[in-house]
């Protein structure tokens, strides 16, 4: 059973919508949702002024609309399946910590930040800090996937501790900013001063860009776990070519500023 | 005529210089200012008699009453009203200013950030080593002032630094040879396009690992640790420059005493940030919109705000948003309800639906702000005025919602 | 306004009333002896009366205060309070918001809060801060111990340091004086590094010329509040010497030791500290002319902040998190460093075990009061834990157990210490002692003149539960918290000192000031109504 919230019309100000997500809705009854508390602006409203619902169950949610100025969807889920069928706004699954949250336009910034578990899935463009840190937070995402299909903006994995993001398209400036630990792979461009304070991280870039000073390149090989983590980006739809998963990558290491933990992967124009 | 010497504080920049004379004629009226620089003359001669009336709506003159009443309706009404501005104001204007903004669920952002860069959210993720002006002048034996030119923007500091000194080494960096550079004993020119790379490299060169920079950047660094302490003033834009300074700086602190000092440019932005965190636990881009602070730098700043189209009233205190705010977001407070609240005519009080020309504190009325450095001063009045305050004008719009 | 108390068991140590049943009379934000039978009245059999909590020693107001809110937006996210019909908005966390601060406080039953460290230079701020402090009367104390103006006084001209500091206190409308490692955080400001003993040179003073020149100053002018010291060593293995220097160098003149635990260490520097809290309760016990606020860590997130930079220094190096410096002119340092303290690591549970010591060992309650040195040692809303800490010795000893063993090995804790603090002991030390350390007579008491502050807990074998949710709090005679909901929301006055100065020390103090501040010496004094009133002056010349 699929439970589809659709939006009536576009809201008059911005929607804070941290209560569509499959946990809080769940064992609820059509009325209940419907009556669900929504902050519209500086109003509250009930979901069900501005939702259209229909369906059932709650394992597995549509959202229907464009929810450009929704903010907050998926926001905390920890379960279920969740799907926008429309671009939405900022904060989409922060703070996620299961579950598969599936965005078929853009996002807005902050997706993904400081996520736990689960999977987001967008086949749009991310904004800023996708998987990021908030402000004054140390950690950004702590676990999980991100893929994005099209763009990621600036400081995409700022402060990343564990998990994935991959991005298809272009990836801004200062990716993995101060990060902790994990993974990003930017499969188009990447913008300058990639790993910027970063500590243990791993980037992996398929082109080249402007690197920090403190960076400096270590050797030119093969590395086994990106073999694996590229198969596995490709089964999940990433457009992975066979040159990126034999190539060979050069590995810059720093950042020698803070830890010299992390490492910078790129790729070997072919021979 | 010495008795009609009085005692005066500048709001005309950070520095809010508090060792001004004002001389007062027997009608009055101001004079004669000793020891103002020509931002000091331009800022009282811009509040001394300003021309605008009290209250107007829609560009028209009203009366106070009238205008309280239609500004509290236009606030009352927005679903998304923004509050903006407050740099050029006291403390307790701010204050009332940010009651009223949790009062009508309102986004509240000082000029601060947009104006003065990016170094909040820099401060958030690591801190920061600081200090007030006179530690940096009785202390600090190099001065670093890192793309700033304050001998424009902030005309008396160096005066009050005591700079230039034979004894003490002033370094500038910039991407072309300023004012200030010109003071200098030695300017660097560096492309602000590559801040990041130049603040990197000074760590590395600073913590002594290695570095791969073709930056002529060793004399600096070798300046910077071996000198007994340092101070960057600094006017850096972006998070991650910021970020870069602000660990050079605790860099710095692993081998010699060293601080940095925004270059704010408002006389009392740094009141407004300490007022709206005092208050919320936050130094700017708050939402009172669901009755609690909730702050989010970037997506509640005043410029994303306009230009999403999110706000749908503006309440602008003691600022000329359309003078500085990017274009599309100046075009987007255009097109919205606005409450102007300043002393002074404005670009934006011209365009504002309701505007309300107040009484000046520090010349007509006195109140505390806070120096570039935190340090609270406080403004003297000189002259009389029969206008209110804009702390008693927000007042009485706020006392108009209950 | 009238107000009966009725057949509550009062604990009112101050006027030797010790858990009787009998009522308390309250009469235009006064306690009276009687009021009429017809009074409003609230019916507290069942519960335990006891005047409205004094803290000592926190840190709520000021820049230091502002700048660790600042530093923590990652806190305050997840703990926001929501706008009422009476109360504003705000954030929590380890360092509330204003409004926040305030209501907490009340809402645990606090009616006087001492900000412990203000610099005088921005005393203006704290007094704004204070100003957005609702439901508390708040006094704070200036810091003087670093100050090159008054060095340069102590070295040229000791005879007019008294002066200089009674017109400090009218200056800023503060209350009393704080010093903190004296000498200390100048010395590091200058890129020499911390003192290490009371007769290191700085300036041309020494520590110890500091402690002489200015406790002799409060001791001459007789300020309710006797020189408030943080020690020198704050935190260094070995300190209980310096803290016993420290004593010895008053010559019997009083003073009151800010967070003992903090300076209670043995030990060689630089190495493990041990516990030397059994010496410093028999050395407290055995000189009455001393005090001391604990400054109990408690298990979990803290922020430190202080005027002792050096010390934030060192903290900074062990967490390699956030950090905080600020350099105040003339006058002091400030240092911030975010810090949890966890019970398996030696150091910290070593720190919280010699806090259990020192209250447990204490002989006199009056002169060890409860202090977390909030935010430092832990927030103020730990305080009905660490209660339940002196009054539950079976709860004690199960934390005890959970605590790094190697650490309450070394201390006393496990040697039969099986004191349970009383309830009337918990009032001395929350309330009566403190009110009467600060020289507030109208405080701590509920005898007929004193403020109308007073707490009604529910009498509940759960102590922390108990203290954590009073049922009534009653402030200047006013119910402003019932069953644990803010129901009025109240400004409270700022307490001041009043010390009169000989105005010639104007002419004294001009000079050094055009020479060394930034600020016009005419801008210094703080002037403006708003921030200055309403306020109490206590006056010096009458110590109680």
């Amino acid at each position: 059973m699929t439970l589809t919230l659709t939006l009536r019309e576009a809201p008059a100000a911005p929607l804070r919508a941290e209560a569509l997500c499959p946990d809080r809705l769940a064992g609820l009854s059509r009325a209940e949702i419907e009556r669900l508390e929504l902050w519209h602006g500086n109003r509250r409203a009930t979901l069900g002024e501005l939702f259209a619902v229909s369906g059932a169950g709650a394992e597995d949610v549509r959202v229907v609309g464009d929810l450009g100025r929704v903010a907050g969807l998926g926001a905390g889920m920890t379960g279920g399946r969740l799907t926008l069928e429309g671009s939405a706004g900022p904060h989409v699954g922060a703070g996620m910590g299961d579950g598969e949250l599936i965005v078929e336009g853009d996002v807005g910034d902050w997706a993904g930040a400081e996520m736990r578990g689960g999977r987001l899935i967008v086949r749009g463009s991310a904004g800023r800090r996708l998987g990021g840190a908030y402000a004054g937070a140390r950690a950004g995402m702590h676990g999980g996937e991100v893929l994005v299909h099209g763009d990621a903006g600036e400081e995409a994995g700022a402060g990343l501790r564990r998990g994935l993001i991959a991005v298809a398209g272009r990836v801004g400036a200062a990716a993995g900013l101060s990060a902790l630990a994990g993974t990003i792979v930017a499969f188009g461009t990447i913008g300058a001063h990639p790993g910027a304070g970063m500590r243990r991280a791993s980037i992996v870039a398929m082109t080249t860009t402007t690197l920090l000073p403190s960076y400096s390149p270590a050797c030119t090989y093969r590395p086994p776990f990106l073999r694996l983590c590229l198969r596995r980006l490709r089964a999940l739809g990433l457009p992975v070519t066979d040159e990126q998963i034999e190539g060979r990558y050069t590995r810059w290491s720093g950042d020698s500023v803070e830890l010299t933990r992390g490492e910078i992967l790129i790729l070997e124009p072919p021979r | 005529m010495p008795s009609h010497d009085r005692s005066a504080t500048c709001g005309g920049c950070g520095l809010v210089c508090d060792d001004i004379k004002a001389v007062v004629g027997d009608d009055g009226g101001l004079e004669r200012l000793i020891r103002t620089c020509a931002l000091g003359d331009a800022w009282f001669s811009e509040r001394v008699a300003p021309a605008p009336p009290l209250a107007r709506v829609d560009g028209r003159e009203t009366g106070l009453e009238d205008a309280l009443d239609r500004a509290a309706a236009i606030l009352a009404r927005a679903r998304m009203p923004l509050v903006y501005g407050l740099g050029q104001t006291t403390c307790e204007a701010q204050r009332t200013a940010v009651a009223l903004a949790e009062a009508i669920g309102a986004v509240i952002d000082p000029a601060g950030p947009l104006l003065d860069g990016a170094s909040g959210l820099a401060y958030q993720a690591r801190g920061a080593s600081t200090a007030t002006l006179g530690d940096v002048r009785d202390r600090a034996d190099v001065v670093v002032v890192w793309r700033a030119d304050p001998v424009t923007t902030h005309p008396r500091l160096l005066e009050r630094l005591r700079l230039p000194d034979a004894s003490r080494e002033l370094v500038v960096v910039d991407e072309r040879r300023t004012a200030t550079a010109a003071e200098a004993d030695t300017f660097l020119e560096l492309p602000a396009s590559r801040d990041v790379e130049a603040l990197w490299t000074l760590r590395a060169l600073v913590r002594e690992v290695p570095v791969a920079s073709e930056l002529p950047l060793d004399d600096l660094a070798a300046r910077l640790r071996g000198c007994r302490s340092a101070a960057i003033l600094h006017h850096v834009r972006g998070h991650v420059e910021a970020l870069g300074l602000h660990a050079l700086v605790r860099d710095l602190c692993q081998v010699t005493h060293a601080v940095a000092v925004t270059l704010r440019r408002e006389g009392n932005a740094a009141g407004a940030e300490d007022v709206l965190a005092w208050q919320t636990g936050y130094p700017s881009a708050v939402s009172f919109a669901s009755g609690h602070p909730r702050s989010s730098p970037g997506e509640l700043s005043a410029a994303a705000v306009l230009e999403r189209g999110d706000a749908d009233a503006a309440l602008v205190v003691g600022s000329d948003p359309l003078e500085h705010l990017p274009q599309p977001a100046a075009e987007q407070l255009r097109a919205i309800p606005v409450v102007s609240v300043d002393a002074r005519a404005t670009t934006t009080a011209d365009a504002a639906r309701v505007a309300f020309t107040t009484a000046a504190p520090g010349v007509h009325r006195p109140g505390v702000v806070h120096r570039l450095d935190g340090v609270p001063v406080p403004l003297r009045a000189l002259l009389a005025s029969s206008r209110p305050s804009d702390d008693e004008v927000l007042g009485a719009i706020a006392g108009r919602l209950a | 306004m009238t107000l009966r108390i009725a057949g509550g068991r009062v604990y009112d140590p101050a006027n030797g009333v010790a858990g009787e049943l009998r009522d308390v009379c309250l009469s235009d934000g006064k306690v009276v002896e009687e009021v009429p039978a017809d009074a409003p009245r609230i019916d507290a059999r069942g519960m335990v009366v006891m005047p409205g909590g004094v803290d000592i020693h926190a840190h709520i107001a000021g820049p230091k205060v502002n700048a660790a809110r600042r530093l923590t937006p990652e806190e305050h996210r997840g703990d926001v309070v929501e706008r009422s019909a009476i109360m504003r908005s705000g954030t929590g966390g380890t360092v509330p918001s204003t409004f926040v601060t305030g209501y907490r406080y009340a809402l645990l039953g606090y009616t006087t809060v001492v900000e412990a460290a203000t610099p005088p230079l921005a005393a203006r701020h704290a007094l704004a801060e204070l100003r957005d402090t609702p439901m508390i009367d708040a006094a704070f104390l200036l810091l003087m111990g670093n100050n090159q103006a008054l060095f340069d006084l102590i070295r040229s001209d000791p005879a007019r340091v008294r002066d200089a500091v009674a017109w400090w206190l009218e200056a800023t409308g503060g209350y009393g004086v704080k010093l903190v490692n004296p000498g200390g955080v100048e010395r590091w400001k200058r890129g020499d590094g911390n003192v290490s003993s009371l007769d290191d040179v700085v300036a041309g003073v020494t520590p110890r010329q500091v402690l002489e020149a200015i406790a002799g100053a409060v001791h001459e002018l007789k300020l309710p509040h006797p020189v408030h010291v943080h020690c020198n060593n704050l935190g260094v293995a070995g300190n209980w010497r310096t803290t016993l220097d420290t004593l010895d160098t008053m010559e019997g003149r009083r003073a009151h030791l800010a967070h003992l635990q903090f300076h209670a260490y043995g030990g060689k520097p630089g190495g493990r500290p041990r516990s030397r809290a059994p010496e410093l309760a028999e050395y407290l016990g055995a000189h009455p002319e001393f005090s001391a606020d604990v400054g109990q860590v408690m298990f979990g997130d803290a922020m430190t902040m202080t005027a002792d930079a050096p010390v934030s220094e060192r903290l900074r190096d062990i967490t390699g998190g956030k950090w905080v410096n600020a350099d105040t002119e003339v006058e002091t340092g400030c240092g911030i460093v975010p810090f949890t303290y966890r019970e398996k690591n030696y150091v910290h549970a070593l720190q919280w075990g010699i806090g259990l010591e020192l209250f447990l060992l204490s002989r006199d309650p009056w002169r060890l009061v409860l202090s977390t040195d909030h935010p430092n040692g832990g927030s103020f809303l730990s305080y009905p834990r660490l209660i339940r800490l002196l009054m539950d010795r079976d709860f004690r000893n199960e934390q005890l157990r959970r605590a790094n063993k190697k650490a309450i090995q070394r201390t006393v804790l496990l040697d039969d210490l099986d004191r349970e603090y009383t309830l009337e002991e918990i009032a001395i030390v929350t309330r009566a002692g403190p009110a009467r350390l600060l020289g507030l007579r109208d405080k701590g008491h509920l005898g007929a003149g004193a403020d109308a502050d007073v707490t009604l807990y529910d009498d509940r074998p759960d102590r922390e539960e108990m203290f954590a949710t009073p049922r009534y709090v009653i402030k200047g005679g006013r119910v402003v918290v019932r069953d644990g909901e803010l129901v009025e929301a109240l400004a409270g006055d700022l307490l001041r000192v009043a010390a009169p100065h000989d105005p010639d020390i104007e002419d004294v103090l001009r000079d050094r000031f055009e020479e060394r501040y930034t600020v016009q010496f005419d801008s210094y004094p703080v002037t403006e109504p708003w921030l200055l009133e309403p306020a109490r002056r206590v006056a010096a010349g009458s110590p109680a």
